[in-house]
């Protein structure tokens, strides 16, 4: 349910301020009354909703800082990742990660593209080796639904050159610039989720002019 | 910076509300206190119905609570014959604050961004009484309402949000079990104050991110003191802190 209602806010079917309505969403999503507690419990941890006691559940803004501060929290977190994996890794780890980044910049399809970035990135941080890291990661759910390069494709050009940048600083050992690499690709994706988000909201405010509306 | 802020406008509010709610979440609680306090040592057993019996409840919420005991890293969780106290790892520690540092110094950024002079003012006023104030609770009490008008300077529900996930690593009586913990915060919250006074959002960044570092350091030592700091491997040893 949690994941539904992520997806509604990102739509823009649900807006800020809106009270959650929570007794549609359980039916639509077929769940009952303890599930809906516990999703709620997730989407306030999140941000999505705040709760007002004996009044509800209501929807948090997703605005431009929203996306802003959501990609600079994985910027900084995978710019931990990277460090912490340098930190630790032997040579033999940086040859597998160079052959999986090779693997990536050769594929183009939002589907086979993200299976292999998430191959790469999760291997970046079992070599970062940090419960901590694990379970802030864990609780930092996605703004954009979905299969993310096939939401936003354009990122899968920046993710290529973000990955390419970050074997460089790997292979020269050099800390700062790879978590700099990560806080950047991170910010550069925000602008592209923002551009995607508000195209969509434009969309579904007005259907009619779906068809017309260039995208942003 | 450790206690949740008892500010009514912050979602943080209802965040406690639920936690207040929740049975196992006061056993974490209770059971993480006494074993930071050395009441319980590493290596005695947990037992979930002898802590059920001692407190009153069920073994269910008790049952919950080792096991998020485990998560945390206080426990080793064994489904049938209840909890041994582990010891917690150095490196986990210094991990746990760089990263809330990362979090807070995003925090510091939006304060800056966003705080009027008038703000900033009010701020350093606070300051000045979280530094006068005449005993650790006091301090602890002022300092939650500093952290209550950051939060709602920066007016990020998200980045809030973010802190509150991870579960802190002393969450009560912080300033009470590390005794520089107070200096540290109030030393580092002048680095802060400072940077907001220039206008600059790096160094506000920067301060708080420092801030986090040193309550880690001092957190290590605290619990080192009563032997209750493991190393994992060898891996442990190598890591340095992350700027």
């Amino acid at each position: 349910m949690a994941r539904y209602v992520r997806r509604l806010v990102f739509e823009g079917a649900l807006t800020a301020g809106q009270r959650l309505p929570q007794d549609d969403i359980a039916d639509a999503v077929g769940v009952s009354r303890i599930p809906v507690r516990e999703a709620i419990i997730a989407l306030e941890r999140e941000g999505w909703v705040h709760v007002v006691p004996h009044r509800g559940a209501f929807i948090n803004a997703l605005d431009d800082q929203a996306v802003l501060d959501r990609f600079a929290l994985y910027g900084r977190f995978y710019g931990f990742a990277v460090t912490r994996a340098l930190q630790k890794m032997a040579p033999a780890d940086l040859e597998s990660l160079r052959k999986i980044a090779d693997q990536l910049a050769k594929v183009s399809t939002a589907a086979t593209f993200e299976r292999a970035n998430n191959q790469y990135m999760s291997t970046l941080v079992r070599l970062a080796d940090s419960t901590r890291l694990r379970a802030v990661l864990r609780s930092t759910a996605q703004i954009v639904p979905g299969n993310f390069f096939a939401t936003v494709p354009t990122s899968i050009e920046i993710q290529k050159q973000g990955i390419a940048a970050i074997q460089s600083a790997l292979d020269a050992g050099d800390e700062a610039a790879a978590a700099s690499v990560f806080a950047d690709v991170e910010y550069r994706h925000a602008l592209e989720v923002i551009k995607m988000m508000n195209a969509r909201r434009r969309a579904h405010a007005s259907p009619r002019l779906a068809n017309t509306a260039s995208t942003a | 910076m450790n206690v949740l802020p008892s500010s009514p406008d912050s979602s943080l509010g209802a965040d406690r509300r639920l936690k207040r709610e929740s049975s196992a979440n006061q056993v974490v609680a209770h059971l993480r206190g006494m074993i930071m306090s050395g009441v319980l040592s590493k290596g005695e057993r947990l037992r979930p119905d002898e802590i059920a019996d001692d407190l009153g409840l069920s073994r269910i919420p008790v049952r919950e609570a080792l096991i998020a005991l485990d998560q945390e890293g206080w426990v080793k969780f064994e489904s049938n014959r209840g909890a041994f106290v582990t010891g917690i790892e150095g490196e986990a520690i210094t991990d746990h604050y760089e990263l809330r540092g990362l979090v807070f110094g995003l925090i510091g950024r939006r304060v800056a961004e966003l705080a009027t002079d008038v703000e900033v003012a009010a701020l350093v006023v606070l300051h000045r009484r979280m530094g006068k104030a005449a005993d650790v609770e006091s301090f602890s009490t002022l300092n939650d309402q500093f952290l209550g008008r950051l939060f709602a300077l920066a007016s990020s529900p998200r980045l809030t949000a973010a802190l509150m996930v991870s579960a802190e690593i002393i969450p009560e009586r912080f300033f009470e079990l590390v005794p520089s913990g107070r200096a540290i915060q109030q030393a580092g919250l002048t680095a802060f104050l400072r940077a907001l006074k220039a206008g600059s959002v790096d160094d506000a960044d920067r301060a708080l991110r420092v801030l986090q570092r040193r309550h880690g350091v001092a957190v290590v030592a605290t619990l080192a003191a009563t032997g209750l700091v493991v190393d994992g491997s060898g891996v442990a040893a190598r890591a340095r802190p992350y700027t």
